[in-house]
């Protein structure tokens, strides 16, 4: 496969830029610094395996010139079929397009079997390389040099293995180091094996449990015991100390017995008794001092009723006392309402007369009621009022219109005025005029190209002629064969004649001659038949061209004759046209160009002029118009004024009143109406109240009379009814309060009996009293009441003495049982054996607090036991531990596993491949180094090369030059490229100035080299030196040298 | 109606370790711990309000032979709950518990009753009626290696049921505790066999007799996924019986593939995993889930996710997604099952280090003596003295799917920086 050209859509500084075809074998690209030789190798990677994305630090080389980043290569295969693969930047490093020789579409696929690799890596470092990739094996070390030996055959990035190995060292490191610390499997472990033994020491738990369990046990049933000893204990010191308790309820009942023994049987006495004695005398003291208040209360009654005396006639006249009473509020508002229309009523008549003096001296109350004030009437005079207003504005716009009218008319005039009255005013015949100048104009042109087309004719005509002329005396050639046969015969003959003689006489140099003469003749012979067929081939010619000639003689004859049939037509028309113009000289362009001319200025006149004259008469028709519009609009404003005025007269209304003015007047009257109205309302009030007042005067005036009252005026009036009513009230009030008196001493004397009463009712009942008793008298009487107390009190208190004995012995037997007892233990014994027990009590509850105490640190403990998480955690932590562990442990095997495929697959790659490629890259080596070092050497089983000397000694990497260590490098480029393309095909290879490191000779031997290389893959080599190109030159002229400049190509010629 | 019902669970695994993310999430550490406790006493919960008339408990109650007294006292009160209302409990032992580390203190509700390591016959009665007649042995010791089905024989026309804790028809997944064949079963003539020890639900046999592992109660890894619980069980005429999967786990277990092929970008990530977030949050019938992400297929995003970094940083941010949800959902990890977008059939005919490469993984793959090729390798790891304890040495088939991780991890650089 090799590159057949390329075009760059925008790649750096290239833009629209195309290469064609490229050779086969090496062409080398000449260009300064920064021509864009390395962008075309950059160009060639990116269509290949994908623009760089911005991961990478490769130059993406945006389109600086324009167009759009990318383009396309056309590549050629063995096959010599081509195709275009095309790509721009996207996803991926852009989608390529491959146009295949069959001009269908494919993609990756179709580039990737036509490079046989899509490997950008092996691409980059192996086939397009430059100076920088070429020098990047100078800094790597012994090791390194095997990986990029490795990648130099591997096709992988150099860097990319050892960093693989690298990391796969530290995730190693990392995981596991037997015998360390720090790796995580190692802590993972150790960590496992902490909690395996914190485990085992927690797991004694069960066994714990059942221990504590059967403690547990033992204990309850020791509390168990003491508790029913404690119950035991606790029921006989209750029941000494019941005795205890029982003893002095025991004495106080004995005592109390004999107490009552001693006491005056008493069987029955009065409940209560000296009780209700004190209660019965306490009552009549309180009854004796009750009467004494009330006889002083009936004294003071009786004291006071004679100075309760008053008029009691003035009651008789009490119904119209209050009557008047009631009214007196009344008659003072209209005393006060009376006096206010006095005052309002003058007032009021007074603004009457004063609107009546402005409607106009003749005008009466009457007439101001009669008034037709109603909506209509209103209605009338604002129609009134619309037309007049209606009627004036009409006439004023058309008097303005008029104006108007009659300043467009005297413009118009004076527009006429001013233009002047053309000669011709017949626009059609201007019009027809204009035409004829066009057609003649038009035939006047025809006739002048007819007239050089005819000129034309005859001088092609007269050329042909010539030519014809001319063949016509070439000479034809005639083939005369008979004086050449002859010629030749006798030449024959005579070389028959030496033949013969050569034999007969023996002598050799007749028989040279003889060959001689033959081979003479065979020259001559060919000669003359060359010439001959020579002037066969010119008499072809001749005639051919001959016939040519005399056919397009005929041709043009035609056409002659044809010009000259249409030139009589076109003098034709001219005198036709020239007639209808009546022209009195002969018409020419320019005559005809004015012509119109004019003709087209008279039409423009002649419009403007008709314009004109229209404008004045339309104008003058309008002011005409107008001025009747004017008449008839102020003869509508006088009808309607008229009317107006007819108007006020029917209504005895001013003639000068306005509409305005007459409406003015409509309110002014209508208020008089209000006025008028209100005097009547105040005046008819008055009268009813006067009316009022007169009826309440004729109702006072009896009672008047009766107390001696002559009032005069209304304040009087009201004075005098004050006092009555005063007067009135006084008397009233003190009858009431003698009656009251009267019915209290009434109720006092009642009292007083009924008091007397309730003393003798009690005297007798204490005298009961004292008899249910047994006594004769109070003292006897209080004596025995209390005896009868004494031995009720005994007698309660060996009742509550029992009752307790019987209660608190309860439990115990019973009361017999216990008053046995009591009978048999004295106290003392009770007192020490209650203190007997308690001791022994303490002492068992304190053995059973000391029991349970430790049974609840076992249970506790036993809680904690079956609550005790650690385990679980433990295990659970123990678990997850486990998880990672094996989770790890994964991890490691992989790397193991990695590490293990790296080393293998290296040894059988160093295996299979290297020795070929070392031995094709050695005989490179010998070429580029001109024998100097024979051959390269890779130790089996090491990580090393060395290359072999000339004495057959080794030289290894770090103890060559520079350039001879670039010279290896290339050297091992070449090896693996020659057998990569045995599996693959061949790839082009492109380098970029490469050779800048080798001296003279040894560059040269390098050309040498690429050229060899070339025979089976196509080169392309970049270079900014000349001399580079000229090297090139030099081992084959034949080498395009194309010159790249700022984006521009051209071939050198160097 | 059913003449009666029953329960039948198995393999509670009391107060179990939960191996997961809960170190730093005291929330999370909290419910596990509390989960297997919780999913057991959701039992007795159901088991009261459906009235059953027995429960059967087909071995493993405890996780380990270290089996904590809390876990025995739960256990213990659980069963005096279902005793308060008139419920038997049929408890046999299995290689978690076995009888020897029972511990003998504890007082046991009266109609309790716990098989000895002999075979027993007990007659469950209701009302003076012989419901069922059950069957049981516990194991004595952990490694019981007896095939203790041949044991059980039916004694009479009665409904007898055979509750034992063992690997029937070799379950590979499982040790191989009491073996027993299915013939085995159906030989002892039981019409239910009541089983533990396998921890997903299985039913065997659905007819004459009905064989039956209910699962354990309570997922408790990311390899015990979905619902968990007991079986509901009726019988009813002619030894009818009629089985209801019932769930009474509190937490669960959930292992979500999401592909990564349409992804482009990390916010295409993130989203994609805060759908699943609450897609599984709603799921889940209102429990809480600790999930794993397998991550797979093969996509330009593998490159971001090859970097540890990179996943742990959406780890966390998911972590935050999930707990955010109600009922939350708690992610365990997020694991890369996915690839990247290489060609390897490509890669693998080409003729260079990589080809090479990927054609030795491959005869790797395919040798038979992968892990002797590898011995000495691992020997470093799996013969250290402390680590081997905890380790178990990989097979064969563990060894080849982590060289296909080898492989990706080698070409994750490789390719990577050489399409660069």
């Amino acid at each position: 496969m090799r590159i057949d050209g390329l075009h760059i859509d925008g790649f750096g500084l290239f833009h629209q830029f195309t290469i064609k075809g490229i050779s086969p074998r090496v062409t080398v690209f000449l260009g300064q610094n920064e021509s864009g030789k390395s962008t075309l190798l950059g160009f060639i990677r990116a269509i290949f395996f994908g623009f760089p994305d911005g991961r990478t630090n490769e130059n993406p080389y945006p389109p600086l010139a324009g167009g759009r980043h990318g383009g396309n290569i056309s590549l050629k295969n063995q096959q010599n079929e081509t195709y275009v693969v095309e790509r721009y930047p996207g996803h991926g490093g852009g989608k390529v397009d491959v146009l295949n020789p069959d001009h269908t579409h494919g993609g990756k696929e179709v580039l990737t079997a036509l490079l046989g690799t899509d490997n950008r890596a092996l691409f980059k470092h192996i086939y397009a390389f430059s100076l920088s990739e070429l020098q990047y094996f100078e800094s790597l070390n012994t090791d390194s040099v095997r990986e990029s030996l490795y990648s130099a055959g591997a096709g992988i990035d150099p860097k990319s293995l050892a960093s693989l190995k690298s990391m796969l060292e530290k995730k190693d490191a990392d995981l596991f180091k037997p015998g360390g610390n720090r790796p995580k499997i190692n802590q993972l472990t150790s960590r496992l094996s902490a909690i395996h033994r914190e485990m085992k020491d927690l797991q004694g738990a069960v066994a714990e449990y059942d221990e504590i369990k059967g403690q547990i046990v033992r204990f309850s049933r020791e509390i168990d015991a003491l508790e029913d000893r404690r119950t035991e204990v606790t029921l006989k010191l209750k029941k000494v100390e019941n005795l205890i308790d029982i003893q002095p309820d025991w004495s106080g009942l004995t005592t109390a017995q004999n107490r009552l023994k001693n006491l005056e049987p008493i069987e029955s006495f009065p409940l209560q008794g000296i009780m209700r004695l004190e209660g019965l005398y306490s009552r009549i003291e309180a009854l004796e001092l009750e009467r004494l208040t009330k006889q002083e209360e009936l004294q003071r009654q009786e004291s006071e009723l004679p100075s309760l005396s008053n008029d009691l006639d003035m009651l008789q006249y009490a119904e119209s006392i209050r009557r008047l009473q009631k009214d007196q509020g009344h008659y003072e508002a209209l005393i006060k309402d009376l006096l206010s229309l006095e005052q309002e009523i003058p007032l009021h008549e007074q603004k009457f007369n004063q609107d009546l003096t402005r409607l106009g001296p003749w005008w009466t109350e009457k007439q101001v009621e009669d008034f037709d004030l109603s909506i209509a009437a209103r209605e009338q005079v604002r129609h009134l009022r619309e037309r007049l207003e209606q009627a004036r504005f009409e006439a004023q716009r058309k008097k303005d219109s008029l104006e108007t009218v009659f300043l467009g008319k005297r413009e118009a005039e004076e527009r006429l005025e001013r233009l002047d009255e053309p000669s011709v005013k017949d626009h059609t015949r201007l019009l027809q005029s204009k035409g004829f100048c066009r057609e003649l104009r038009d035939i006047l042109l025809e006739e002048r190209l007819a007239k050089e087309a005819g000129r034309y004719l005859d001088e092609r005509l007269k050329d042909l002629e010539e030519e014809k002329k001319m063949i016509s005396e070439i000479p034809f050639y005639q083939e005369a064969k008979w004086p050449f046969r002859i010629i030749m015969g006798a030449w024959g003959i005579g070389v028959l004649f030496l033949f013969w003689f050569g034999r007969y006489t023996g002598i050799k140099w007749p028989l040279s001659a003889v060959v001689g003469s033959l081979m003479v003749g065979i020259a001559l012979w060919i000669i003359s038949a060359q010439i001959i067929k020579k002037n066969l081939r010119r008499n072809q010619v001749t005639q051919n061209r001959s016939f040519t000639l005399v056919t397009k003689i005929r041709e043009l004859e035609s056409k002659k004759n044809e010009a000259q049939t249409r030139m009589s037509q076109i003098q034709k028309q001219k005198t036709s046209l020239s007639t209808g113009l009546s022209l009195s000289e002969p018409p020419t362009t320019v005559l005809m160009e004015q012509m119109e001319q004019d003709f087209t200025d008279q039409m423009s006149q002649l419009l403007l002029w008709l314009d004109a004259r229209r404008d004045a008469a339309q104008t003058e028709k309008r002011y005409h118009e107008a001025q009747a519009d004017l008449k008839q609009a102020e003869s509508d404003a006088n009808h309607i004024r008229n009317a107006w005025l007819a108007w006020l007269e029917e209504r005895h209304l001013d003639q000068a009143l306005s509409p305005e003015g007459v409406l003015e007047t409509f309110s002014l009257i209508e208020s008089c109406k209000e006025q008028i109205k209100n005097l009547h309302l105040l005046k008819s009030r008055r009268n009813s109240l006067e009316a009022a007042k007169a009826e309440y005067l004729a109702f006072a005036e009896p009672l008047f009379e009766i107390y001696h009252k002559k009032p005069k005026t209304d304040h009087e009036t009201l004075h005098d009814v004050q006092d009555l009513i005063q007067y009135f009230t006084e008397s009233e009030k003190a009858s009431q309060k003698r009656q009251i008196l009267l019915n209290e001493i009434r109720s006092s004397r009642a009292s007083l009996d009924r008091i007397d009463e309730q003393i003798k009712r009690i005297k007798k009942e204490i005298q009961n009293l004292l008899s249910s008793g047994g006594a004769a008298n109070e003292d006897v009487f209080r004596k025995r009441a209390q005896t009868f107390q004494e031995r009720n009190e005994l007698m309660k208190d060996i009742r509550t003495y029992e009752d307790r004995i019987r209660r608190l012995s309860g439990k115990w037997g019973g009361m017999k049982k216990v008053i046995q007892e009591l009978l048999i233990f004295k106290m003392e014994d009770l007192e020490a054996q209650k203190m007997a027990y308690e001791k022994e009590l303490n002492e068992t509850e304190t053995a059973l607090e000391h029991l349970k105490q430790n049974r609840a640190g076992l249970d506790e403990r036993l809680r904690q036991l079956v609550n005790d998480e650690r385990i679980s955690l433990l295990r659970a932590e123990e678990e997850g531990l486990k998880e990672e562990l094996a989770s790890l442990s994964e991890e490691w095997i992989t790397v193991k596993l990695a590490q293990g495929l790296i080393k293998m697959a290296g040894a059988r790659f160093e295996k299979e491949r290297q020795p070929k490629v070392i031995s094709e890259a050695g005989r490179f080596f010998k070429q580029l180094t001109l024998g100097k070092y024979p051959s390269i050497v890779a130790p089996i089983g090491e990580d090393r090369i060395e290359v072999m000397c000339m004495d057959n000694s080794r030289k290894e990497i770090a103890h060559l030059s520079r350039g001879t260590a670039e010279q290896l490098y290339l050297s091992l480029r070449f090896g693996f490229i020659m057998e990569f393309s045995k599996r693959s095909g061949s790839l082009p290879i492109i380098m970029d100035e490469i050779l800048v490191n080798f001296d003279m000779d040894r560059a040269k031997a390098a050309v040498q080299s690429i050229v060899d290389l070339s025979r089976e893959h196509q080169v392309l080599y970049f270079t900014c030196h000349p001399m580079t190109a000229e090297l090139f030159k030099q081992v084959d002229p034949a080498i395009p040298i194309i010159e790249i400049s700022q984006g521009d190509v051209k071939r050198a010629c160097l | 109606m059913p003449l009666f019902s029953f329960i039948h669970i198995s393999d509670l695994h009391l107060d179990s370790p939960f191996s997961t993310i809960h170190q730093n999430n005291p929330d999370l550490a909290h419910t596990l711990r509390a989960a297997t406790f919780e999913a057991f006493h959701n039992i007795i919960e159901i088991g009261i309000e459906k009235k059953i008339d027995f429960l059967l408990i087909a071995g493993d109650v405890y996780d380990g032979a270290d089996r904590s007294l809390r876990a025995q006292i739960k256990f213990r009160d659980g069963l005096r709950k279902l005793d308060e209302a008139g419920i038997h409990s049929y408890i046999v032992h299995g290689n978690h518990d076995p009888l020897d580390k029972w511990s003998s203190r504890l007082e046991w509700p009266s109609r309790v009753h716990i098989f000895s390591d002999k075979i027993e016959t007990m007659d469950a009665i209701k009302d003076g009626h012989l419901l069922a007649r059950i069957q049981g042995i516990s194991y004595a010791t952990k490694n019981e290696t007896r095939n203790l089905a041949r044991l059980f024989k039916r004694t009479s026309s009665a409904f007898h049921i055979g509750l034992l804790h063992a690997n029937a028809g070799n379950d590979t997944g499982h040790e191989p505790y009491a073996p027993c064949t299915l013939n085995d079963l159906i030989r002892s003539e039981m019409d239910f066999w009541a089983l533990g020890h396998v921890h997903r639900r299985n039913l065997l046999s659905s007819d004459h007799p009905v064989i039956l592992y209910p699962g354990n109660t309570q997922g408790r890894n990311i390899r015990e996924t979905g619902e968990k619980g007991g079986y509901w069980i009726k019988v009813h005429e002619d030894n009818e019986v009629e089985m209801e999967f019932f769930e009474a786990d509190v937490v669960r277990w959930v292992v979500h593939e999401i592909p990564i092929n349409p992804m482009r970008t990390e916010q295409d990530l993130v989203e994609a995993l805060d759908k699943a977030c609450l897609d599984l949050s709603q799921s889940q019938s209102g429990r809480p889930s600790i999930v794993r992400i397998l991550l797979t297929g093969n996509g330009p995003m593998y490159g971001y996710l090859s970097d540890p970094n990179n996943l742990a940083g959406l780890h966390e941010t998911i972590v935050e997604m999930g707990a955010d949800h109600s009922p939350p959902v708690w992610i365990d990890r997020i694991k890369l099952n996915a690839g990247p977008q290489w060609d390897l059939n490509m890669l693998i005919n080409q003729q260079d280090f990589i080809g090479e490469l990927l054609r030795y993984s491959r005869e790797l793959y395919e040798a038979p003596d992968l892990h002797s090729r590898f011995q000495k390798d691992l020997a470093i790891l799996f013969g250290n003295t402390r680590a081997r304890r905890y380790l178990g040495i990989p097979d064969d088939r563990k060894l080849r799917s982590l060289l296909k991780k080898a492989e990706k991890m080698c070409l994750q650089v490789l390719c990577n920086e050489n399409t660069q």
